[in-house]
């Protein structure tokens, strides 16, 4: 009984494993379209470069080259916060690329406008060390930590069923609980705050959700803004200084839509 | 013998003292001559005599038609037969500005907390001639080191004018024009008519585009008497810079602000007794009143010439001033891949810190690296000097005899208006051939100095990335990820079961009965399927285990539903429990009854049954244990 267990898990788990080259593999069409958006690139199309690359950042979402390419095309248009939020994006599946996070810095450089960051020390640590992991990542760690005690709880149910619980199931435990709250955490940092970049010119941030309502201050493009709540046509935006406010949702552009 | 020690001492004391401090503070005033013309200038000696304690500067209250001016102090100790007597003398330059005759009375001394009065002087002054009174420095300062000619008739008038004339602080450069890296010294003086205690800068002198080098000042700073303007002022340099520009352009210099504290009371005389010295802590300081005064001296422009091209060599890296160089070679016979190290050292007047080292020719045979620098900075009077001593290493690669290159340093000589050349001399040496090899002296090895330091030239974007990314680590990547979610659900399954199996096996173990009733079906099904082989046979014996093995699972199932002892249940046990669970009218309970009797006479029969029979006993079996199971549940 306990070796046919073992055996369709494993088969199971094997299933799994061996589908994952059906996740990805880029299909020779878009093969052919990245090579036709890079050469679009190199001879300064870059309207012809940038449609490419979108339609397969679109497509693949998890490959961060198309974003990061996609933002350097926006540039070279002249769309900073369009190149802002594709480098954004980017960084969403690829949190750790020198290049994208190099040219995010210099693009950043040329704003009009900086926000003072007001947020504790403690809040902003956190913050950069989430940014630099993928959903994915903290995923895989938390199911890693859940694999290794339920592998641990598994064995001792059904080969040591008189074993204790020891220290080095509790400090599985301990871990797995770690694992979770980082899972919160960057849940709570990419879909309570979502991230949202000003793509025109100057966005008028508003007091309430209607034209009626004062403008309470005005941002440049290219700023990045956290949206918490939404209505048809407005997002209620808070900014790292601690300010908020209402703005009209074709004025700002969210990284994960 | 102590004792006689003390008693001496103490008569010694008894004696002495009272004679010393009977000594009375006398006060004298004299002036140099009691008639004089107007503008004809007098001295005015105030003496204080056996003063224990602070001698304040005695406060003259103002005269009218007469400027007064402070001069100077002095001092003198003396010990006759074993008395000591002291003198303070204060003077002062008295200016008669009309004809009159003059009391000089009201002379205030306060030495310690005493007050004492000078006596009355007069002065007759006459009509005549009206001229100029020059007065000559009091303690002019001379230069230490041969100084260059200091521009002084930019110093001579203030070309602005102050809010108050009697207290102004000048700015001034010895040259408006000059030479890039060519020396300027920037001097703060302070001119004043009061009582003035000098506090610092309160804003800093903005210099940019220029290398500075602050001129140490003198604790005690020299000052001196002037006329500016028909006034006399004591006048004090209270700062110095030296400053060097570093590129041709025209260069306005904003001299900061001074702060001065003065006394307010008006009066003609000015008491610098306390000027730079910590009067805060004297009585009069403390107690008088003052007055805090910004200096703002006007902005000084600056035209920086380049240096010109005529005559430039070709090594000259900016060195501007009057230089020598020298250079010492520390071995003459030395193996190959051995290090030899030549030392330069520049030394003369400029800016030391930014000379740099002397051009290396191209050296055949050597391999060349530069080592350490050092400069020492001279600051004397008006002039920046000093020295800078270079060390380079040279490592021969090839034996024979060698010579090291000559090594130029070029300099500008702003007073000549040309460019200088200097050379070391040839070193010759001579190289062993050596199996070592080659190796920097550890002292270098350990230097960044060899390595260029990069420099951002401009900034733009990063180019795109052409390369997809490794595709076997992506799907890699998402097959583990996927694979590890499934193990997980896998194990989260088996988890809760082997949980509930734990759960079931606790409750089994505390009641027995319990377990007998949930396990009789399934134990009675598992050995019915084993009856299968048994049921097919046709041999006697076969048939004959057959109906033993039913009466005996029928058996086992009834006595483990019932919780009837296993062993010692006879039949009729069985009957009274089916009676109760089924009735005795019903069919199964007969059915059950006949098939212990077709067992039984299989058993007597040794299996001579028909074949038939087995099929039926079987569905009996099949029905008894369903039905119980009904009724009990």
């Amino acid at each position: 009984m306990k070796l046919r267990i073992g055996i369709v898990s494993v088969w199971i788990a094997m299933a799994f494993l061996l589908m994952g080259r059906s996740l990805w593999a880029l299909s020779p069409n878009d093969i052919q379209r990245f090579e036709k958006a890079n050469e679009a690139y190199r001879s300064g199309h870059f309207q012809e470069a940038m449609e490419d690359y979108r339609d397969l950042s679109k497509k693949y979402p998890q490959t961060g080259i198309f974003c990061y390419n996609l933002g350097n095309s926006y540039f070279r248009l002249g769309q900073i916060g369009m190149s802002i939020w594709a480098y954004e994006r980017g960084l969403l599946s690829d949190p750790r690329n020198h290049d994208i996070r190099s040219n995010l810095k210099y693009v950043r450089s040329l704003l009009e406008y900086r926000i003072d960051d007001n947020r504790n020390w403690y809040l902003r640590v956190s913050v950069w060390f989430l940014e630099r992991l993928t959903t994915r990542e903290v995923k895989m760690l938390l199911a890693f930590c859940y694999f290794l005690l339920m592998s641990s709880w598994g064995l001792a149910l059904y080969f040591w069923r008189d074993a204790p619980w020891r220290w080095k199931r509790k400090t599985l435990a301990v871990l797995l609980g770690l694992a979770l709250l980082l899972f919160i955490a960057k849940y709570w940092e990419t879909r309570v705050f979502r991230d949202a970049i000003v793509i025109t010119q100057q966005a008028e941030i508003r007091y309430g959700p209607s034209e009626s309502d004062q403008v309470a201050f005005r941002l440049g493009e290219g700023l990045n803004v956290s949206v918490v709540d939404q209505r048809e046509d407005w997002s209620r935006i808070v900014l790292v200084n601690g300010e908020g406010g209402w703005v009209k949702n074709d004025q700002i552009v969210q990284v994960m839509s | 013998m102590l004792k006689r020690v003390i008693i001496t001492s103490a008569l010694l004391y008894w004696v002495l003292v009272p004679v010393a401090s009977a000594q009375e503070v006398y006060v004298d005033a004299k002036l140099s001559k009691t008639a004089a013309e107007i503008n004809q200038e007098v001295l005015l000696t105030i003496t204080i005599t056996n003063a224990h304690g602070n001698v304040q500067a005695p406060r003259l209250p103002s005269f009218k038609d007469l400027d007064v001016y402070y001069t100077g102090r002095a001092s003198q100790v003396t010990f006759v037969n074993n008395m000591s007597s002291n003198m303070v003398e204060f003077t002062y330059v008295v200016i008669p500005r009309s004809a009159g005759r003059f009391p000089l009375d009201n002379i205030e001394v306060l030495v310690g907390n005493a007050r004492y009065m000078a006596p009355q002087l007069v002065l007759d002054v006459k009509a005549g001639q009206k001229q100029m009174v020059k007065v000559p420095p009091v303690t002019p300062t001379a230069p230490p080191i041969q100084q260059p000619k200091m521009a002084s008739a930019q110093e001579a008038t203030p070309n602005f004018q102050p809010d108050d004339d009697n207290i102004f602080v000048k700015a001034w450069v010895d040259k408006n024009s000059v030479y890039v890296n060519e020396q300027i010294v920037l001097t703060y003086s302070l001119y004043t008519r009061y009582d003035t205690r000098y506090e610092g800068f309160s804003e800093e002198p903005e210099m940019s585009g220029f290398w500075i080098e602050e001129f140490p000042m003198e604790r005690e700073v020299q000052r001196e008497t002037v006329r500016v303007n028909n006034k006399r002022y004591v006048k004090a340099d209270i700062r110095k810079i030296a400053l060097f520009p570093t590129a041709a352009a025209e260069y306005t210099i904003q001299p900061g602000n001074i702060k001065a504290s003065i006394r307010q009371e008006p009066q003609n005389s000015s008491i610098f007794d306390e000027f730079f010295n910590d009067s805060f802590f004297s009585g009069s300081g403390f107690f008088s009143r003052r007055e805090d005064r910004l200096l703002k001296p006007p902005p000084i422009r600056i035209e920086v010439k380049p240096l010109p091209e005529e005559g430039k060599p070709a090594d000259f890296q900016g060195a501007v001033g009057r230089f020598q160089m020298v250079a010492t070679c520390d071995k003459q016979q030395i193996d190959q891949n051995e290090p030899i190290t030549v030392v330069v050292t520049i030394e003369g007047q400029g800016n030391i810190e930014t000379l740099k080292q002397p051009t290396i020719p191209e050296a055949q045979n050597f391999k060349v690296y530069e080592a350490n620098s050092s400069s020492q900075l001279f600051k004397t009077g008006n002039v920046i000097g000093g020295r800078k001593v270079f060390e380079i290493v040279f490592i021969p690669i090839v034996p024979g005899r060698m010579t090291i290159p000559k090594l130029t340093f070029s300099f500008f000589d702003p007073s000549q208006g040309r460019y200088f050349t200097q050379m070391t001399q040839d070193f010759q040496i001579d190289v062993k051939a050596s199996d070592k090899p080659l190796e920097l002296p550890q002292m270098l090895s350990q230097q960044e100095m060899f390595k260029k330091e990069i420099s951002m030239e401009g900034k733009d974007i990063r180019y795109i990335e052409e390369r997809l990314p490794n595709e076997i680590m992506q799907s890699w990547e998402k097959r583990i990820y996927f694979g590890l979610a499934a193990t997980d659900v896998i194990l989260t399954l088996l988890v809760l079961f082997g949980l509930w199996r734990e759960y079931v096996r606790r409750l089994f173990d505390k009641d027995v009965g319990l377990k007998r009733r949930k396990m009789a079906r399934s134990q009675a099904e598992a050995k019915t399927r084993r009856l299968k082989p048994l049921m097919y046979s046709k041999s006697l014996n076969d048939t004959m285990d057959f109906f033993e093995e039913v009466d005996r699972i029928l058996t086992q199932y009834l006595s483990d539903k019932f919780n009837l002892p296993a062993l010692a249940t006879t039949r009729d046990d069985i009957q009274r429990e089916l009676e109760n669970t089924l009735g005795r009218d019903d069919p199964l309970f007969s059915s059950i009854v006949e098939v212990y009797q077709v067992c039984e006479e299989a058993r007597f029969g040794k299996g001579r049954l028909e074949h038939g029979l087995k099929k039926d006993v079987l569905k009996i079996l099949k029905q008894t244990i369903d039905r119980v199971e009904r009724k009990h549940h």
